[in-house]
């Protein structure tokens, strides 16, 4: 009776660690099966993030080149007093810093950065005078401000999101002495839409 | 009398409620061209930029604008570009057409997208800005 007591038990000893083994097992296997998922799961956002903000990204390099090919078309219409003619060739610069950044993070983000279109569509025939190139390119500027805007919130990766604001206040700083030039209220209110 | 009196009342009425109709169109294209201004850093009504031309938009179908680069998702979008699809759109162009290179995160404004699109429509062969 005894022993027959004790090899039940052992019997419900064992059974139990089996249960508990197979227990554990399964549990472990759920983990790393959904570790697993999770993590492909992870890295499938992810690159759809990164394929998302490199298209962003290209998008923004695209309108930074129609704004330099924009202020080499004021540079050279001989339309441009020297002192604007340097400001104009300045801010150009900028937006060739903000092609060689944009750039490097398409490449460093694994994709390839858009090349400036051989030919870009501006209004030549409304240019006549300074203050037409001036309104000409602050009306670009004050695009740019409004792409980045409605850009920021669409990248997947907050480094970006910075990076892209701080163009965009270069950008609105160049608007609004485009707008002192021209004689217009420089900041035309406190927010921007 | 008092039967004519309650008709000019009702077309009286009539008359303010189309007037007032009118009016609310008017003033919805008019806010819709100043909100369009937020598009112009890669679009323009007539000629294509970093995004494509907006002249004739309404009853086209998304991704066909001719001497335009598209992305394969908007070529393969299959959208006619309505109110409601605008609408849609404009609320989030990368979830309604993932893989579109629009980088903009989106309207949240119902009414402004209602203004906007109101704008849109203008925008046929006729508009100055379209010619």
């Amino acid at each position: 009776m005894n022993n027959d007591r004790l090899t039940h038990k052992a019997e419900e000893r064992r059974r139990f660690m089996t249960n508990v083994k197979s227990f554990a097992l399964s549990g472990t296997a759920i983990a790393l099966m959904s570790g697993m998922n999770t993590a492909c799961a992870e890295n499938i956002t992810r690159e759809q993030d990164i394929t998302q903000d490199i298209r962003i990204l290209n998008t923004a390099i695209a309108a930074e080149h129609e704004a330099v090919a924009a202020y080499q078309l004021g540079a050279e219409s001989g339309l441009l007093s020297a002192g604007v003619l340097k400001v104009a060739v300045t801010f150009q610069g900028h937006h060739k810093e903000h092609i060689d950044l944009l750039a490097s993070t398409v490449r460093t983000l694994g994709g390839v950065a858009i090349d400036a279109r051989e030919q870009y569509h501006f209004p030549l025939n409304q240019l006549k005078q300074e203050s037409d190139v001036l309104g000409f390119a602050a009306g670009l500027e004050r695009g740019a401000i409004s792409a980045y805007a409605g850009a920021i919130p669409a990248f997947g990766n907050s480094d970006l999101a910075k990076a892209a604001a701080s163009i965009l206040a270069d950008e609105a700083m160049h608007w609004a002495i485009l707008r002192q030039a021209l004689g217009l209220d420089p900041v035309p209110g406190a927010f921007f839409s | 009398m008092r039967l004519s009196y309650r008709l000019a009342v009702a077309l009286l009425c009539c008359f303010g409620m189309q007037h007032s109709s009118h009016s609310g169109a008017v003033d919805n294209v008019a806010a819709g061209e100043r909100l369009y201004v937020q598009c112009t850093g890669c679009h323009a009504p007539g000629y294509h930029r970093t995004g494509p031309k907006h002249c004739n938009i309404l009853g086209r179908r998304a991704g066909i604008a001719t001497a335009f680069s598209y992305t394969p998702a908007m070529q393969q979008a299959n959208v006619i570009w309505d109110k409601a699809s605008l609408d849609q759109f404009l609320i989030s162009p990368l979830d309604m057409i993932p893989g579109n290179s629009m980088g903009f995160a989106g309207i949240t404004s119902a009414r402004e997208r209602l203004q906007l699109i109101a704008f849109l429509a203008t925008l046929t062969s006729d508009h100055p800005l379209c010619r």
